[in-house]
């Protein structure tokens, strides 16, 4: 199990290289004059939900139930 | 009166009402996802509370868009590009957003979240 892990490593990091090299580089326009790299698209994706997910406060979503409308304790 | 009785009320709801103007707004379609991971006002913007709750969570945003930028090398606005993905992906339906056209519209009944072909990596 482990030696196929092993042995599986390298096969990963070519399949890797592979796909970092068809990378296309240029950024993706959405208008505005807004643009962003596809890259950083994909590479952020992880981090930024992370980011959403920890900071309520900035990302705030509504109950699920309003159990407490009135707000009191 | 009217007012005294106003205050009251928002002393009494205190912050587990804090952002329940924002919430209103978003329902009516005031205050909507932006595809540059900032919220913004569509075409009937929203009264004076709703509007302070908003700004203070756009600043907490870019707050945070900038400093998750510094630490990957990456620029405040493509952090801001890739939240509002998933931000948009959040609107409910009857909520309004704003894509990259510039034009404001409104999720109906039925309507799949309105996530841009770019953010699929595709």
């Amino acid at each position: 199990m482990r030696r196929t892990l092993i042995l599986s490593l390298p096969l990963a990091a070519a399949l890797a290289g592979c796909v970092n090299v068809r990378t296309p580089e240029k950024p993706i326009e959405i208008n505005l004059n807004v643009a962003i790299r596809q890259e950083v698209l994909v590479r952020m994706q992880r981090d930024v939900d992370t980011l959403i997910n920890q900071n309520p406060e900035a990302f705030p979503q509504r109950p699920a139930v309003p159990a407490n409308p009135q707000g009191q304790r | 009166m009217i007012r005294w009785l106003g205050l009251a009320l928002v002393a009494v709801a205190g912050a587990a009402a804090a952002q329940s103007a924002y919430f209103g707004a978003r329902s009516a379609g005031q205050v909507g996802e932006r595809y540059d991971g900032y919220l913004g006002y569509s075409a009937s913007p929203p009264g004076p509370q709703a509007r302070q709750q908003t700004e203070a969570i756009n600043i907490r945003r870019r707050a945070l868009y900038t400093s998750l930028g510094q630490r990957k090398g990456v620029s405040p606005q493509e952090i801001g590009i890739t939240a509002g993905c998933t931000l948009l992906g959040r609107v409910e339906v009857g909520e309004s957003y704003l894509l990259g056209d510039g034009q404001w519209r409104r999720r109906g009944p039925g309507q799949p979240a309105p996530v841009p072909d770019y953010c699929t990596g595709g």
